[in-house]
Parts: structure tokens; sequence; C-alpha cells
């Protein structure tokens, strides 16, 4: 068979960060071609090289044998190139026609006739053996029904060849089964499609070749007889740790008294029955696949979530912190996942932005600032946490990721908590601040402090921390102490 | 303006108001150039008390606006402070009664504002647009549509002077307004850029997730910006009814635009998160000058609307394009 795709050398650097690292494959038409590595292994940014989003910094995607140059989205699909994204990109508010042929509502002669279109998309929805009415607003639709839209609307475009981002995260497994017929249905109509998928049971069951990504690498492609489920799994693990990344001394503890005690957390559509302990001075891993209820769990227990039952006790006493300032007043803290949207104040200085925090007093009699007191913290948070900082009253957005996590960090210990819990610590990070942020949480630990520590990011969960509880589909499903953690274990049971 | 140059010296590092200060000085000096009757120390106290009620109303607007939040309601406040004012004066209550009366309605309407927008989720927008027509109602119906006219032959209390001095009167020259309008400017300084509520204010509305994260409770931050900006709006209907010892139902439309074109001209941003009560000052004296400047040259008055019009449009254009600028 053909190649239809073909990456030649695809480098792609972002800021701090080798995305792909000259990436070497091709694609066969007319085939299921899985992609499978890690998160932040570099799949993405490949399959966003080939819908326009982003522009390799060197090397060339070949189609059909001739060399492409992708520069937006608009002429990806020009090319037959469409995206299912993991997250959908449909207007709920419209119909099922108006989001398919949206931007392309004219016919030839430049009138627009919605009975014509109505009829069109009700052809193509039939091909992919679904009834719907195209007058129903999508917002009306399941997700997986939203799903189908969206591959209606690639296909629409005479796509050839279709990416498919995780498209089985959302849904049931029933949801999944016909989604696996479509897209044998869309194979034996000669389509090519790649399929990016975490869940190995599903690559092996749909996918004629695989190929492995990892770091930013290519690994190789396997056909589906050739490679066992095992290999793969090694494959996609086996990442040696950067030498700059010292390794946590794992020192056979003995556990007494816990400091956090859950029992029996639970929180509907997120995770169910979770018991788990914390103890002093120590750092806590939770490795998962996003979408494993990790973060969820952090929001409930710092008084985020909405509605959650369960136990909660704090050095033998219950608690219950009905908001983040309870949660900060029992001494919790909590570095969110998302840094621009949840962690900093972007519009606020540097010195703002590390006392902005319920549990940091900086007030005078009278609610009045003590400005002094916030400068104070400020430069003393900057020599403890080794921050680099020109001038104090600079807006946070122009400090690099690593300088706006430690600042994150550094305010959250300035409240003195009893509790760190910290969400994807290192994320959009460079190497050389991840390893600072990794000596400050061991400091802090050895100082006293018990640490959560949520991670996707194996090698981080393994290097950093005294115990690895991994979750998956909102429950714990491993925990892992010492030398019995692995990445192959961690792997193993996470997937 | 002095006390305007010093600070923009201390903040010189972020440069906030220094494009609207340069586009002040521009007009004032164009208008001292065209005008022979500008430049003159009765046509500045002149200014001065004719931005004072705009100013005050600014002063809580710049609060409202730095919360991510906007008010349009402070017109109607404003008129209908000043009728419960003057219906409560002319009804025999004493002065003082009437004056604290109509000041805690006004706080009021503001509390509800800001519960409503909070606790309610209901967005500002709609339910300070709502507001404006029942405050604007209440004014019409407490006052049956009639002009409100205080004197001696309406009002019994021996304290009406002292009352009118608020509106009329001066101190060393300056009219007791806009001594008003300069203590309000101080408490605004004091509780946006000095105390920890205005430090939330700004953290609220710049980031609401990370505030609520941070444990500042976002919702009572923006009850208060709310209720200080009704308290605000109720000063200044009452200094305007001593000023002029006549209100009517209607009095204040208008007024909410106004204020927010301070704040903006100012460099506040609509989306919230920023703020400087000296940009709002600004703001305000650049409104009050163009208005000035357009009479004293003789100008229809249907030109003012246009050109402050342009300068809203200008303003915010140019600070936009540095800011981009700059990135």
């Amino acid at each position: 068979m053909k190649q239809i795709i073909e990456f030649r050398n695809i480098t792609k650097y972002f800021p701090g960060v080798v995305a792909l690292r000259s990436v070497n494959f091709s694609i066969e038409g007319g085939s299921i071609h899985a992609l499978v590595g890690e998160n932040g292994a570099g799949k993405s940014t490949l399959m966003n090289i080939l819908g326009g989003e982003f522009v390799p910094d060197s090397g060339t995607v070949c189609l059909n044998g001739i060399p492409v140059c992708i520069k937006n989205p608009a002429e990806s699909l020009r090319l037959g190139i469409g995206i299912v994204h993991q997250e959908l990109n449909l207007c709920p508010n419209l119909t099922i026609t108006e989001n398919i042929y949206l931007g392309r509502e004219k016919d030839k002669s430049g009138k627009v006739c919605w009975q014509e279109l109505d009829k069109k998309s009700a052809a193509l929805l039939k091909r992919l053996g679904v009834d719907f009415d195209p007058k129903t607003k999508i917002r009306n639709l399941s997700l997986a029904a939203q799903q189908l839209i969206e591959i209606a609307r690639a296909i629409s475009y005479d796509a050839e060849i279709l990416i498919m981002d995780e498209p089985t995260s959302a849904l049931t497994i029933n949801e999944s089964e016909k989604l696996f017929g479509i897209i044998q249905s869309l194979k034996e109509a000669g389509k090519t499609i790649i399929y990016i998928s975490h869940r190995m049971e599903e690559v092996f069951r749909i996918s004629d070749k695989i190929s492995i990504l990892r770091d930013g690498e290519y690994l190789g492609t396997y056909a589906r007889g050739e490679i066992t489920h095992d290999k793969i799994i090694k494959l996609i693990a086996g990442k040696e740790l950067s030498s700059e990344i010292v390794e946590r001394k794992k020192e056979s503890r003995t556990y007494k008294e816990p400091v956090l005690q859950v029992k029996n957390l639970c929180r509907p559509g997120f995770f169910n029955g979770l018991d788990f302990n914390l103890y002093p001075q120590e750092i806590l891993g939770i490795y998962g696949l996003q979408g494993a209820g990790r973060t969820e769990l952090l929001e409930t227990l710092f008084g985020l979530a909405p509605s959650w039952s369960g136990e909660i006790w704090l050095n033998g006493k219950q608690l219950k912190n009905r908001n983040p300032a309870d949660a900060i007043r029992n001494g919790f803290a909590m570095v969110p996942e998302n840094r621009l949207r949840n962690g900093i104040f972007s519009k606020m200085s540097i010195t703002e932005n590390m006392n902005c925090c319920s549990g940091i007093p900086i007030c005078r009699a009278g609610g009045l600032l003590n400005m002094k007191k916030m400068v104070r913290n400020c430069s003393d948070a900057a020599d403890k946490f080794s921050i680099k900082i020109a001038c104090q009253n600079e807006k946070i957005k122009n400090l690099s990721g690593g300088n706006q996590q430690k600042v994150v960090i550094a305010k959250w210990i300035a409240a003195s908590p009893d509790i760190l819990m910290i969400d994807e610590p290192t994320r959009g990070i460079d190497v050389g601040a991840k390893a600072q942020i990794y000596r400050i949480l061991r400091k802090l630990s050895s100082e006293g402090l018990s640490v959560i520590m949520v991670s996707s990011e194996l090698s981080e969960v393994l290097s950093q921390c005294d115990r690895i509880l991994v979750m998956k589909g909102g429950c714990f499903v491993s925990e892992l102490t010492g030398n019995n953690a692995t990445k192959e274990k961690i792997i193993a049971a996470a997937i | 303006m002095l006390n305007a140059i010093s600070l923009k010296k201390r903040k010189a590092a972020s440069f906030q108001e220094g494009g609207v200060l340069l586009a002040l000085v521009f007009i004032f000096i164009m208008f001292s150039c065209l005008s022979p009757y500008f430049f003159n120390m009765n046509n500045f106290i002149n200014i001065i008390r004719q931005i004072s009620l705009l100013g005050i109303i600014s002063m809580g607007m710049t609060m409202v606006i730095a919360c991510g939040e906007i008010d349009l309601s402070v017109g109607s406040i404003y008129g209908a402070s000043a009728i419960l004012c003057g219906m409560m004066m002319i009804n025999g209550f004493g002065i003082i009664a009437s004056l604290v009366v109509s000041l805690l309605v006004g706080g009021l309407f503001g509390f509800i504002n800001g519960v409503l927008v909070t606790y309610g989720r209901i967005p500002s927008m709609i339910v300070t647009l709502g507001m404006m027509n029942v405050a604007r109602g209440f004014a019409l119906i407490i006052s049956n549509g009639r002009i409100i006219n205080l004197s001696a032959r309406t009002v019994s209390s021996p304290y009406l002077n002292a009352f009118m001095f608020l509106g009329q009167g001066h101190i060393f020259d300056i009219p007791v307004m806009t001594v008003v309008f300069i203590l309000i400017t101080l408490v605004s300084i004091i509780v946006f850029h000095k105390s920890l509520l205005g430090f939330h204010m700004k953290a609220v509305g710049g980031n609401a997730g990370a505030a609520r994260a941070s444990g500042i409770n976002d919702k009572w931050v923006k009850i208060w910006a709310f209720t200080f900006m009704g308290l605000f709006s109720a000063v200044a209907g009452i200094l305007n009814i001593a000023f002029l010892s006549n209100v009517q139902g209607t009095s204040g439309q208008g007024m909410e635009m106004n204020a927010i074109a301070a704040v903006i001209i100012g460099g506040t941003s609509l989306s919230g998160g920023e703020g400087s009560v000296i940009g709002t000052l600004i703001g305000i004296f650049i409104i009050g000058v163009l208005n000035n400047g357009i009479v004293l040259l003789g100008i229809s008055p249907f030109w003012q609307t246009l050109i402050i019009g342009m300068v809203i449009i200008i303003a915010v254009a140019v600070d936009t394009w540095v800011k981009k600028g700059r990135k």
C-alpha cells in the first residue's frame, strides 16, 4: 500500500522544551494507525502540525509523496485532513447542519439554501449509520453524538485522513463500541485514520499499526501482531531520568500517626470510595492519566467541590472544608494545575501575587495593608526559593513559567500550611527550574511539611515521591513504595 | 494636579497614568491658548465645582469596574436619594435624619445590586440595568413626578442654611462640594490602594477563580464595591439638591455613562483587575476641562457630546495600541 503521510525529520521546539525531535515515519493509506505515548510525549503536537495549528521548526510533511506546507487549519482541511479534537469544537447553540456547514453555507451561485444543506447533512449522518434530525441543536445531543457530528463535519470536507485525539475518553462502553464500528466502516471506505489513545485495549483492538513516541522522540512503528502489550508499555515508560534531577533518597520509613486520613471520599461523576493516609514529612505521589479524577480529588480536599461525601481527618480531628478559606484556615494549601487560570493574577505585581492569600497576615489594624510586610514577605521568599526577580513591582506575567510557579509555591508556603497539595508541579517548566522545584519540595518536606503531588509525569513521581498511589477511573488501583515502584508497574496499573 | 504628577513619578515603572496625564496637559494648554477666559482662577474653581459630583460617583465606579463588574444604576440612585432627602425635609423630618436615611438608602441600593450579582449570580449589567429603572421609579413615585423645592417656606428646620452650605458654600474660595469630592477621593485611595479590601477587589476582578482558591471571599468583596458605589451616588445626589435647592425625579439621568467614561479614559480596563483612583481623577478632569473649554470657545453645546464620545474612543484605542506595542 502507498504511504499517504510521511513525516521527515520533524522537529518542534517550545520555549524550554523540545516537543518533537526529528521524527521520521510514515502512515499507509487506508489503514488505522495508532499513536501512543505518555502525556507530553508529543502526540498532540505532531497531530497539530498536520492540522495546521503549528508549523514545524524543521523537517517536512509529505502528502502522497509531495512535500506540503500546512500553514493554517483551513489549509489542512483543503488538503483533506480532518481532526476530531479531544475537546469538541462545536457551537452548542446551532443545529447539526449549521455546525457541519459553518463557513461554507453558500452554494455555487452564492445563495444559502438550508433545506439543501439539511438534506446533505442527513445523507452524511446516514453514511455514519445514525439517524438524527439535522435540525437538532448540538446542545441537545449526547457527547458521543456530538463526536459523531465532528466526524461528519470532517468527512463533509472530503477528508481522506481523519485524526482522532482520544475519541473515547468521554464515551461509555456502548458508545465506544459504536464508534469502533464507524471507524471500521470508514476504513473500508478507503479513509486513513490516525488514532491517538491511552487505552491499550482499544489500540490493540482496532489499529493496523502502532507508532510510539516518547519525550518527542519516535521509537518505532509496529504492526499489531508484531508487538505485545508489555513491550509497548516498556517502550512508553523507558525513560532515563534526566541527570539534573536528583532522585529522592528512599528511606525505609516506619509510618506512625498519619497527618491526614481520608475515608470513603466520594464525588459523584469523578471518584468513588477513596481511602488514603498522608504521613508527616512525606511526599505522596498520585499518578494517573488525564481524567482519572486526580485534580478533582485535590479540589474536593480543598473545599472547591460543590458536593461530596466521606470523612477527612486532620491530626485526629474530623473536619469539613466548605470553601478554600476554610481549607486554608485548617492548614491546607493547593498549588493548582492550571497556573494561568487558577494560580496567578497576571495583572498584578510579583509582590501582590506573593501575598494574595487569606492565610498570610498582611493587615494592620483597620484593614489597612502593611506594604512593608508585603515587600518583606516577597524578598524573603525570593531568597528562600531563589526566585530571580529584577523588580518586585514587575507584573508576574513577565516572569518565566518556572519563576511564576516558584512564586505560587512561595505564596502558599507563606501561609504556613501543614499539608501542601501540588497539582502538576512542573507543567510547562524547563528542566533547570524543574530541578529547583524538586529541591524546594524536598526541603519543605524535610522541614515537616506533608506533600501530596499529583502528576502525569512518570519520572517526576518516581524520583520525588516516597509513596505512589495510582489512580484510574476514579479509584486507587495500586499503591507502590520504595523499590517496589517501577515505571512498568505504574504504567500497567494506570492504563 | 501637582499631586497627580508626583504620584506619576512614583509609579514611573508602570507608566499607567502617564499617557492620560499628557492628554490632559495637552487639552489644558490648547484651551489656554485658544480662549482668553480659560486660564484664570475663577474658571478653575468653576471647573472643579462642575466635576465634583461626577467625580464622587466615578470613584465608586473605579472600584466596581476593578472588580470586573459594571453599575448602570448610579444615576438613578443619585436621583432617588436626592428625592428621598428632599421629601423627608419638606415633610418635617430633621435635616440630620434626612441626610442619614437617604445616604443609607443609597448604600442599600448598592448592597442589593451586589447581593444579586454575587449570591443571585445575575450578570451585573442586567442587575443594574433593572435597578436603574427600579431606583428611578422609586424617585418618581415618592415625588409623584413633581419638582421638590427646598426653601424657608417648605422646610421649617432652622438648619436649612447649614444644609445649603454643603452645596453652595465655600471654604477658602473652594466650593464645599469640591471639598467633599476631595475627601471621597482620599477615602477611595485608602480603600482601593491601601486596604486589604481594595487589594482583594483587584484580585477578584483579575482572576476570580484564583482569588476564590486563595481563600478570598469574592462575593463579599464585590458586595462591598457595590455598596460603596451606592453610598457615593447618594452623597453626590444630596450635594446636588443642596446646590440647586430643588430636584426632580429625572435628576441624574445619563450620569452612569459619564462616570464609566471617566473611569475608562483614566486607563482602567473594563475587563477588571486593575484600576487607579488617580487615573480616574485625570479622566474626570479631561471630561470637565473639555466641557468647560468648549463652552468658553462658544462652540455649540451639541458638539460637547460628540467630542466627549470621540475622546473616549481615542483614549481607549491609544491605550490598547500602546499596550499591544509594548508586548
